[in-house]
């Protein structure tokens, strides 16, 4: 509350009788804990206000958490889990991994971005280089690889087998399956929507509108994730240009009655206009919601176009 | 607005809302009730009044000192009152204030009777002003806040805003004459 604008005596002298009058009704409100006594808040307040209190740090955190471990953590610990793995399968023998582990081959292929081959069965011995420390760090890369797949749980509310899909080849990018497979497209009074379920092959953008019918104001961020549907798997398809820091952790409030547009650009992707379907990811105040869509399919943009 | 927006996101300024919170529910659930006379809907007007400071938390300096005290005072003010509006059916903007009106500096006189002869004379009209004119006049005046952020605090436009300034200080003027014509000015 810096003094920003006093612009004339007169603004000062009408701040001054505004300050006493505030006094006087101030000197009517008894202390704190005397009005503690004569009102006990009711549990549903107790709960909203928790959720509040709670909900001010997760939406940042989680989308932090994403981001960074997508496009930074995720490459180091893809790096050290690849020689992790390489000499533990030179002390161990390939009979004892286990079938998972070609996920963790496939990420670290996409992870190095070495080929754009598919995964091998099993990759020749890189020996040499399997240093001790290496595996003295074992435990920590595996956590923290660990940290990095449910890091983009962020919430814990993933399915717990996204650890078990692998990522899919889609339009030469690797994608990982989406954080989330089951959302909803509404929550309470809380509403995603895009602009058509449909949507033209040559649309450059998308529009998806927020809807606040809640009796109080929401929060969510600006940027949205788009995600794909491969095989009934939702996966994260990633912006060929990734937004400043500015764009993607800005947040929009929402009054409630309204209702905000906000634009994605899709010429910013690489996208299979058959794919099954596509989902626009929005991250709320203690909620995600999704809107679907679909591109118009090749027999429709035909009928169209005949007289 | 959206610059006011950064949200809580440090440990520091979670910790500043908490305390916040522990210092002020009863008195902020005391002031809405005072306004509401309902003990259920002053929560709801408390709840509000915090979601909104989640976005204003950089007007708050030390969280124990008057002029939180006064600033929260305001916010909740504002949000009592808003409730009472939709508890009466009433839209968020009155028919007068729908129709804008630009302020006429010719007939906005009220400066000329803001003196320091007329303290205790607007002291009385102040205390007099419908609440919904008076949170304008605290948040712009005694908060220092810009229309766009009485805006996004009240939940109307900054257009909306500023027509109710002007429309409280019309107000308030007719009541400062009024009140000189009685007594002499």
């Amino acid at each position: 509350m810096e003094d920003k604008r006093m612009e004339s005596p007169q603004d000062q002298l009408l701040a001054e009788v505004l300050d006493a009058c505030m006094e006087e009704q101030l000197s009517f409100v008894p202390p704190e804990r005397e009005i503690g006594r004569m009102h006990k808040f009711s549990p549903e307040f107790r709960q909203r206000m928790e959720e509040i209190l709670r909900s001010q740090k997760a939406p940042s955190g989680k989308k932090m958490e994403k981001r960074e471990f997508i496009y930074g953590f995720n490459k180091l610990a893809a790096c050290v889990l690849m020689l992790l793995i390489v000499g533990g399968m030179g002390y161990l023998g390939m009979h004892l991994l286990p079938s998972g582990s070609k996920n963790y081959e496939e990420e670290m292929s996409s992870g190095q971005m070495i080929e754009e081959t598919a995964p091998t069965e099993a990759p020749a011995a890189e020996d040499g280089q399997k240093q001790e420390s290496g595996m003295e760090m074992d435990n920590e890369a595996i956590s923290a690889e660990q940290d990095t797949r449910t890091g983009q749980n962020a919430g814990s509310e993933a399915s717990g087998e996204e650890g078990q899909i692998p990522d899919v080849l889609f339009m030469g990018q690797y994608l990982e399956a989406a954080p989330r497979q089951e959302l909803p497209a509404e929550s309470g009074m809380v509403k995603t929507l895009v602009n058509s379920p449909m949507i033209a092959r040559d649309a450059q953008e998308l529009l998806v509108t927020i809807g606040n019918m809640e009796e109080y104001p929401i929060r969510y961020y600006a940027d949205m994730d788009l995600e794909v549907q491969i095989d009934d798997i939702w996966y994260l398809v990633k912006p060929l240009q990734e937004p400043a820091e500015e764009d993607r952790n800005r947040i929009v409030s929402l009054d409630p009655g309204m209702a905000q547009d906000e634009t994605i650009d899709l010429t910013n992707y690489t996208l299979d206009y058959d794919a099954q379907a596509y989902r626009v990811v929005t991250y709320l105040d203690g909620m995600t919601l999704c809107a679907q869509f679909q591109f118009e399919t090749e027999e429709l943009f035909g009928e169209e176009e005949e007289p | 607005m959206l610059l006011y927006l950064s949200m809580l996101d440090t440990q520091a300024e979670k910790e500043k809302f908490t305390e916040i919170y522990e210092q002020y529910q009863h008195f902020c659930w005391y002031v809405a009730n005072r306004i509401l006379s309902d003990h259920h809907l002053a929560e709801d007007a408390v709840q509000n009044a915090f979601l909104a400071l989640t976005r204003h938390l950089d007007k708050v300096g030390e969280v124990d000192t008057p002029r939180t005290r006064k600033f929260l005072m305001t916010i909740v003010k504002s949000k009592a009152i808003d409730l009472l509006r939709k508890e009466k059916g009433e839209p968020a903007l009155s028919a007068d204030e729908l129709e804008y009106d630009l302020p006429d500096e010719k007939t906005d006189l009220l400066a000329d009777y803001i003196t320091r002869e007329n303290y205790n004379r607007l002291v009385s009209c102040v205390l007099e002003l419908d609440e919904r004119y008076r949170v304008v006049f605290e948040y712009k005046y005694l908060h220092q806040l810009s229309d766009q952020e009485i805006a996004d605090l009240l939940g109307v436009s900054a257009k909306a805003v500023n027509v109710r300034y002007f429309r409280a200080r019309r107000k308030l003027q007719e009541m400062i004459q009024r009140e000189v014509a009685s007594h002499g000015r």
